[in-house]
């Protein structure tokens, strides 16, 4: 449903990302790893369309900058890291918000965002507005207002496309795992979802593929358990790895483990 | 392929009847909320009927409107009511409407609620060739007057443009250069305006002068009509952006992920805010600091999201000027004051203090 085709993205005369083709098929979970400046990021905002690109992005056979605002919208939704907003709105609001492209009637609307809020288990914070939330729940109230754009967990939710950079930062253990299974249950309907994560661990519970990102190369797109392997991560990260079965689960765990201390700490510079 | 993707999943939730998360107490509550400052608003404008130096009846207003059954007041009374006082009433409460209007979509424009017409320039470069027009029009021998919305409007656009651009970095735009750029276009303009009241005649001269600080004194049927359709145009304009622009304040990728089409949308708020901007301060001159307060005071009451608190700007706007517009007519009455004053004397040390509170949260 998605698909890049040797995208070259530069910043002056460094370049971010070299070459990158892919394809997404509707139903996956991606998850997008690499190194700090590895290009996932740009990555994710080249195919949400807020960064000019070389190359080609078809999304749903259509060319990512053929597509109308507002029809592009309610097929693919985007949450990046937050910055500050100089106006607070209270929260249901800013879920509703996300409604924008859909017409609807209000007692729609208002039902689709108390779904939502109860999804994210966000009953405790509906009187606070924005400027009072902490970033564990401004991640969460904004993922449900990404959700309620695409109209997720509707009836004819399919083919849609949801882009996540790193949403679990900020969340605690309960809401790491409550955030990637509400994504997991969004695309297990036929959508698709690219998510940036750093907890590797996270990527192979959630994960059905993980795309490698190295120095702005697409390093290897493969089932997860033949991505996430000692070799392919530790000259990556510089750090030593293994692998376990998790107890339960039966998946892959990854432990990494401390350096050998490779700087020094004087006094003097 | 997990296990885990097979566990009792939250999302059943989804099926349970949703709870109400308040958005009906919330719209109650705002629905009350206009009916008040409606209310106030009727008030306020029998008021503004009633009291003037021709005469100090509340009975008047009333009398206006149904003279049979009031005959103890002359016709010379009923005629100042409608050829003086109805047109007043009425340019108030356009203006107030359109300042606070143009004052919120500033804001949204420039994402800080510090930004308003008044401060970061527009209205002084809509000043700025509404005196020349004024000031040159004898030596040319052409009448201002019908010019003077259409002019102003011009100068209003300009300003936009050229404070937006300036002001934008590449981080978005900076509150700072915002406001430091309204500094030095308001010192330019003031130096063009004392540059052309020189070349002005001594009617002209009292004009602009009395015009630099704002008045209603000027309203007139025929005034009120030629700049009606850009007021309107302005208004409702800006009313049908009021969703976009509250995306707007999220930041322009957020709204632009959401489905906005950003560029198009700048351009509108640029047009309709030049354009009410124009036609106020054509009309009025300049009227400082309501459409900072005003949309403010809206925010406090219902909240940030433009949908709810437009409506509720854009009455308390109308229900702000005319009580201006009573205080500087009666303060020193008969004789008034001009209006700006009034609204600057209320509007600045609010203005200090706003920005004193934003500078205070921005360091934390």
């Amino acid at each position: 449903m998605l698909q890049l085709q040797s995208i070259n993205v530069s910043r002056g005369h460094s370049k971010i990302l070299s070459n990158l083709s892919c394809t997404i098929e509707p139903g996956k979970l991606v998850a997008l790893v690499g190194e700090n400046g590895a290009g996932k990021s740009t990555l994710l905002h080249a195919i949400a369309g807020s960064l000019p690109f070389n190359g080609k992005i078809t999304l749903l056979n259509r060319s990512l900058s053929s597509w109308p605002a507002k029809t592009l919208a309610q097929s693919r939704a985007v949450m990046m890291q937050q910055n500050a907003l100089n106006f607070h709105f209270e929260v249901p609001e800013f879920i509703a918000m996300g409604r924008f492209a859909i017409t609807e009637s209000n007692a729609q609307k208002q039902r689709r965002v108390a779904q939502l809020i109860h999804l994210l288990d966000l009953q405790s914070l509906i009187h606070r507005h924005t400027g009072q939330l902490s970033g564990g729940q401004l991640q969460r109230v904004n993922m449900a207002r990404c959700l309620a754009q695409l109209d997720a967990f509707s009836e004819d939710c399919r083919n849609k496309l949801l882009l996540l950079d790193e949403p679990t930062s900020a969340l605690d253990l309960r809401f790491q795992h409550r955030l990637l299974q509400v994504t997991k249950d969004f695309v297990q309907s036929g959508n698709s979802a690219i998510v940036a994560i750093h907890d590797m661990n996270l990527a192979s519970l959630y994960a059905d593929e993980v795309m490698l990102l190295h120095q702005g190369q697409l390093l290897r797109h493969d089932q997860t358990q033949a991505v996430l392997t000692p070799e392919l991560l530790e000259p990556i990260y510089h750090t030593r790895m293994h692998i376990e079965t998790h107890p339960i689960l039966n998946v892959p765990m990854i432990f990494s483990q401390p350096a050998e201390t490779d700087y020094e700490i004087t006094s003097t510079f | 392929m997990h296990s885990i993707a097979s566990s009792p999943s939250d999302t059943k939730l989804l099926r349970h009847n949703a709870v109400s998360v308040g958005f009906q107490q919330r719209q109650q509550k705002r629905h009350t909320l206009l009916l008040a400052i409606s209310m106030l608003l009727l008030m306020a404008s029998m008021a503004s009927l009633s009291f003037g130096p021709a005469g100090w009846d509340l009975k008047l207003a009333i009398a206006w409107l149904a003279p049979d059954y009031w005959p103890q007041f002359s016709p010379l009374q009923l005629d100042i009511v409608t050829d003086i006082r109805l047109p007043r009433l009425c340019l108030a409460l356009l203006i107030g409407a359109v300042l606070a209007q143009t004052g919120a979509a500033t804001q949204a424009l420039c994402r800080n609620p510090l930004a308003d017409p008044s401060v970061i320039g527009i209205s002084s470069g809509a000043a700025v060739i509404a005196v020349a027009l004024i000031a040159f029009a004898p030596h040319l021998n052409f009448s201002a007057e019908a010019m003077l919305p259409y002019g102003a409007f011009c100068g209003a656009l300009l300003i936009t443009m050229l404070v937006y651009r300036f002001a934008q970095s590449g981080a978005g735009i900076q509150v700072t250069a915002l406001i430091l750029i309204g500094v030095a276009i308001n010192a330019l303009s003031f130096a063009l305006i004392g540059l052309f009241s020189f070349y002005a005649d001594d009617s002209s001269l009292r004009l602009i002068n009395y015009w630099t600080m704002g008045s209603l004194a000027g309203a007139t049927w025929s005034t009120l009509f030629s700049a009606l359709p850009l007021f309107l145009v302005c208004i409702a304009g800006l009313w049908l952006k009021r969703k976009e622009m509250s995306l707007l304040l999220l930041g322009e990728t957020e709204a632009e992920y959401a489905g906005i089409n950003i560029s198009r949308l700048k351009n509108q708020i640029v047009l309709f805010v030049a354009i009410g901007v124009g036609a106020a301060v054509a009309l009025t001159g300049l009227i400082g600091f309501i459409g900072l307060v005003v949309p403010h005071l809206a925010r406090i009451l219902v909240g940030t999201n433009m949908r709810a608190m437009m409506p509720v700007s854009l009455l308390l706007g109308a229900l702000v000027i005319l009580a201006s517009d009573w205080v500087a007519r009666v303060i020193v009455q008969p004789a008034e004051l001009p209006i700006g004053i009034v609204t600057a004397l209320l509007g600045a040390p609010l203005f200090i203090w706003l920005l004193h509170r934003q500078l205070r949260s921005a360091m934390r």
